[in-house]
């Protein structure tokens, strides 16, 4: 049976030029029900409509912007932006130079911008690199830019394709995204990575080992106060991608690019094991990477 | 006086912790220092405001009862039986607080899995375990008195959940 997420119902954009479609409530109910999801159903049930049925998108960006705090809640306690550093610091430092001597690190999906925003505030990229958050949706990217903006950050947000940013040698990276993709769609969202020319892409995502499922109904259930929030936090973890899938999207999509597992499934215990990237980078760079890795450096798997 | 002495400083903590989580998911900022203190002390006067009303819960029960001393004695048991609930849980807590604020993200995420996320959902379980083992054997005014204890300190942190909501404008 396929599984949903509400947040990815409630919202709709046109491919082309990215703007906002009407959503009727209706069809989120009805879907949900269709995938025999009755607790999802019932929490769209309740969300707030406007005249004609369809959703209130305004009050439906307000609900998306807590849900994404609270998400944020639990990237910060598992401390994902340290996680992400590891990885990207040896990453940036082990590539040649980009184009005019800068490189972007752009967030596809990035929500509020936690990563973008943290990794701004760290400030230990160096100054050759540019931070850029991307996503859909312009509610999430004003309240990023906002919140950048308090702290005097230095990064910018887009609400754009992240993949037609026209940043050559880029390296794109994400947390919690890949699990929306799904057959087909997933090895698209690699290959236009590849197609874009990027350096590298690190994607983390929740690991589905045995322990995640209970892990999560408890994370979610402690931490989290909309029910939209607990579940999708759930079905996230069921939908989560093994580590063959990834590897096998990564080879299918993005040919030019060599896969690399950190912190694979079965590599460390699950209590460890909460959040795991997958990895592509251009063959050419992938010894230096794997020696600017360090201590990290046992733990990567590279899956040609 | 011991064993209120303790009883109060674990409260105190607990409802300071209580301020942290209802401020915790409702603040997007990257740098959250100074919103966790400023929470944490507001946790910590809401504490003292719950201890001031047990306090006078009971103060006016044994100022109501006709052997005082016999009160006394049966609401000192009363506290040890519940420190015997609460002092496991405080310190595991505190071995789990100190291990995550060690700068090595396995410490932490082990930490968090298995002590702090937990025992979160565990809180409202232990505060209803030590007040029934307080109540045990007891005669019913510190029955009702260590449940009504317990009912402050779960309403201060409901309340501080109200406040953080209208504060952050939810």
């Amino acid at each position: 049976m396929e599984r949903l997420e509400i947040s990815d119902l409630v919202v709709a954009f046109d491919g082309a030029t990215s703007a906002r479609l009407p959503v009727r409530r209706d069809d989120v109910v009805r879907e949900l029900a269709n995938a025999g999801d009755r607790r999802g159903a019932a929490i769209a049930r309740r969300l707030p409509t406007r005249p004609g049925g369809f959703l209130d998108e305004a009050q439906i960006d307000r609900l998306l912007v807590r849900v994404h705090t609270e998400l944020q809640r639990l990237s910060e306690e598992f401390q994902q932006g340290r996680r992400v550093e590891q990885l990207l610091g040896p990453l940036v430092r082990s590539l040649p130079p980009g184009p005019g001597g800068r490189r972007a690190i752009v967030d596809v999906g990035c929500g509020l911008g936690y990563l973008v925003r943290w990794l701004a505030l760290r400030s230990s990229l160096g100054p050759s690199v540019d931070l850029v958050g991307c996503d859909y949706n312009h509610a999430l990217i004003a309240a990023a830019r906002r919140l950048a903006a308090d702290e005097s950050l230095a990064c910018t947000f887009v609400a754009a394709n992240a993949f037609s940013l026209d940043r050559p040698s880029a390296v794109f990276v994400s947390t919690g995204v890949v699990h929306h993709f799904r057959g087909s769609d997933l090895d698209a969202f690699f290959a236009a990575q590849d197609a874009a020319g990027a350096a590298a892409f690190v994607h983390y995502d929740t690991a589905p080992t045995s322990l995640a499922p209970l892990g999560a109904w408890l994370f979610h259930w402690a931490r989290m106060r909309e029910p939209l929030s607990r579940h999708d936090g759930m079905q996230s973890v069921r939908r989560a991608h093994t580590d063959d899938e990834l590897v096998d999207a990564v080879r299918r999509g993005a040919p030019g690019m060599v896969p690399v597992l950190l912190d694979g499934v079965r590599a460390r215990h699950p209590l460890l094991n909460v959040l795991r990237p997958v990895i592509g980078i251009r063959p050419e760079h992938l010894d230096g990477f794997l020696r600017a890795l360090g201590p990290l450096a046992p733990r990567a798997e590279v899956r040609r | 006086m011991t064993q209120a002495a303790i009883l109060c400083a674990m409260a105190v903590l607990d409802v300071s912790l209580a301020g942290v989580r209802s401020i915790a998911g409702r603040d997007a900022h990257i740098d959250k220092g100074a919103l966790f203190r400023r929470w944490t002390f507001r946790g910590a006067v809401v504490g003292v405001g719950a201890l001031v009303a047990i306090a006078a819960m009971l103060v006016t029960a044994l100022a109501r009862a006709e052997d005082q001393a016999m009160l006394y004695d049966d609401l000192i048991a009363a506290g040890t039986r519940m420190l015997a609930v609460f002092v496991p849980f405080t310190l595991v807590l505190l071995v789990a607080l100190v291990a995550y604020v060690v700068p090595n993200l396995e410490a932490r995420c082990l930490a968090l899995v298995i002590v702090l996320g937990p025992l979160t959902m565990a809180r409202a379980g232990v505060l209803l375990t030590g007040a029934f083992a307080a109540a045990w054997t007891a005669p019913p005014v510190v029955q009702v008195a260590a449940f009504a204890t317990v009912a402050i300190v779960v309403l201060a942190e409901a309340l501080l959940h109200r406040w953080a909501s209208a504060a952050t404008g939810e």
